[in-house]
């Protein structure tokens, strides 16, 4: 295993810890970047997945994929979000595409939350503040807020501006959480389901899948 | 979002303060051009007035120094590097009601210029009163020059012909000069006289002289002289002596049978034969012997030289009197020319003396125009005075350049568009960093 990669990994699993030490039973955790190269997306991945490996039932909530989605006037009360959760594959959280529920308004927003609550443990949503601002003012419906930062040099202006919003809607940021282009690089080349191997190798390798198996029961 | 404090600020930015030190340090001529003081200098000028028509009155001074004539005048004269524009926009000239005394202030960042521009609109405001004071006589003064310029050709025009005139002969610029070659006429003719009398006179001399050296007594004379210093004459006189005597002797003794007696009268026959040959030669060719021979030569010889000398100044006189009298006879046609010209140029003297006199008394009246109403530079600007001393300045400097560093650190921190590091980032959000990923 490369060293930068495993070094990688134990960054996303210390990361995932101290959200754990923040959280409750049920858990939305939403991922708020200014920009979205920020590596939002990357770091919510990452840590659904780490959720999952440490035995919880986890839903990632990933952003549309196109800027123009037509929302529809579809409610998200009429939507079954399990119908449209991918079927889950050993090892991965769900993963639920915004673009297929359609949230317009910040009732539709809590109800797709009350939702997800109700079927998952945790939840990962990564928003980024410049592809859909109106979303990223409902952070303060989620139950705690990373903020991914692109390290190294990035534009300020944008960050400003959601820092602001956040301290306006009273959202419950945790912290921020440096994204290394290099990592985010790495996580484009590797796909999770490698990740989830290597993972699978440590933990036969330290004996912690049983303690982990039993925590999921 | 927290804002990083100004200690943090200055500090994460000291690189950058420093360079604008650098830069500002080595712009420092320029920031000094900025910042150095103004300097201002002030001249006075009087209004001397009298006369009841003066032309210009000491309110009309300051507009008379702010004229454009004055202020080219002195920006030509001082050989100011300044236009003539931002000239007039720093020049301050104001007069007091209450005073005769016209200050004249400018105002520069450069000292010197602060005392010249003063000093030089001063003395050109004074050059152009006078000037105004006295135009009325510069018209008349420019005239009576042309009129001197124009008699001083005439002048010298008339006496070039005059002593043209003149030089073809000396006599014709004299007035006597008839009367003159005249009276030289009749006295080369007189001298002509004499010396041909005196030649007569020689000639006769001569010709005595000549005659005597003719005369038969002088020629037995020259011929006994001759032959008594011709030796072998007188040698040969000696031997046919002593034969002859011994002839005598024999004869006397002896018959005529003797048989030597005609061997000695044939002896002295041949001796006499070969004297009188030698007297003959000696007469032709050593007549020189004889004093009185040689002393009728020299005076013959004297004789002659006189006659000569005599004929050659005969010749000169009579050449002299040709000329003399040639002369007389051309003389009037180059007196009469000369005559006219010497009087153009007499009059034309006569003429110039007296526009002279009135170009004197026209200088004279503008001199006293000019005293009776003057200006004149009553101080000159010796000092320009700044408006902040030079410590002030190059402490103000100092200070520009320091807060031009704290500014430009400031104001690139606020512009600053870029996240760099953890305190960058927990000073934006207002929250801490949880990890890197």
């Amino acid at each position: 295993m490369p060293v930068a990669l495993q070094d990688l990994i134990d960054r996303v699993e210390a990361t995932r810890a101290r959200i754990e030490t923040q959280i409750g039973s049920t858990a939305v955790v939403n991922v708020a970047s200014a920009h979205f190269d920020d590596g939002g997306r990357e770091l919510a991945q990452l840590l659904a997945h780490s959720f999952t490996r440490s035995g919880y039932s986890t839903l990632l909530v990933e952003p549309r994929s196109s800027a123009d989605v037509n929302y529809g006037a579809s409610a998200v009360k009429d939507i079954d979000v399990l119908s449209k959760v991918r079927p889950a594959r050993k090892g991965l959280p769900d993963v639920l595409r915004l673009d297929d529920v359609g949230v317009r308004s910040v009732s539709e927003v809590k109800d797709l939350y009350a939702s997800i609550r109700s079927k998952y443990q945790v939840s990962i949503t990564s928003q980024s503040f410049k592809q859909n601002p109106g979303l990223s003012g409902l952070a303060a419906l989620a139950d705690v807020t990373l903020i991914s930062i692109k390290s190294g040099l990035g534009a300020k202006s944008g960050d400003r501006e959601l820092s602001e919003m956040l301290r306006a809607s009273n959202a419950p940021v945790l912290g921020v959480v440096l994204v290394d282009p290099a990592a985010v690089k790495a996580m484009a080349v590797l796909q999770l389901h490698e990740v989830s191997l290597i993972h699978a190798e440590q933990e036969a390798a330290t004996g912690r899948r049983g303690a982990l198996s039993a925590r999921v029961g | 979002m927290k804002n990083r404090s100004l200690e943090q600020i200055f500090q994460s930015r000291r690189n950058l303060m420093l360079g604008v030190i650098v830069v500002a340090l080595a712009f420092t001529p320029l920031l000094r051009h900025f910042i150095l003081p103004t300097y201002t200098g002030t001249s006075e000028i009087a209004y001397i007035g009298v006369a009841a028509d003066a032309p210009l009155l000491p309110a009309d001074v300051p507009d008379l120094a702010m004229s454009t004539s004055v202020v080219n005048r002195a920006i030509e004269s001082a050989h100011l590097h300044i236009d003539s524009d931002t000239l007039l926009k720093r020049l301050s000239v104001r007069q007091s009601p209450h005073s005769d005394v016209i200050p004249v202030s400018f105002s520069s960042k450069d000292a010197a210029l602060a005392t010249g521009v003063p000093n030089a609109i001063a003395s050109a405001t004074v050059e152009q009163f006078k000037s105004l004071a006295t135009s009325q006589y510069d018209e008349l003064i420019k005239k009576l020059n042309g009129q001197l310029a124009d008699l001083q050709k005439q002048i010298s025009a008339s006496n070039a012909s005059y002593q043209a005139s003149v030089g073809n002969d000396s006599m014709a610029g004299v007035s006597t000069g008839l009367d003159l070659l005249a009276a030289r006429l009749d006295n080369v003719d007189q001298l002509r006289a004499a010396a041909q009398s005196k030649l007569q006179q020689d000639l006769a001399s001569s010709k005595t002289a000549e005659t005597l050296s003719g005369s038969p007594n002088f020629g037995s004379v020259i011929r006994e002289e001759t032959l008594t210093h011709d030796p072998a004459f007188v040698a040969m006189q000696l031997a046919q002596a002593k034969d002859r005597a011994n002839l005598e002797s024999v004869k006397a003794g002896y018959t005529e049978a003797f048989p030597g007696l005609a061997g000695l009268k044939e002896q002295v026959n041949l001796e006499a034969a070969a004297s009188s040959r030698e007297a003959l030669v000696a007469e032709q060719n050593h007549k020189g012997a004889s004093p009185t021979y040689a002393a009728q030569l020299v005076a013959q010889q004297t004789a002659r030289s006189i006659v000569a000398g005599d004929r050659a100044q005969l010749a000169a006189l009579e050449n002299q009197y040709e000329q003399t009298k040639a002369r007389l006879v051309a003389l009037p046609r180059y007196t009469v020319p000369a005559d006219d010209f010497r009087v153009k140029r007499d009059g034309a003297i006569a003429a110039y003396t007296q526009v002279e006199a009135r170009l004197r008394t026209a200088l004279a009246d503008k001199a006293a125009a000019a005293s009776l109403n003057s200006l004149v530079v009553l101080d000159q600007a010796n000092e320009a005075v700044p408006n902040m001393s030079s410590i002030v300045a190059s402490t103000l400097v100092v200070l520009l350049i320091l807060g031009l560093a704290l500014g430009v650190a400031y104001l690139a921190e606020l512009l600053d568009p870029r996240i760099r590091n953890q305190a960058d980032v927990e000073g934006l959000y207002g929250s801490p960093l949880i990890g890197s990923v």
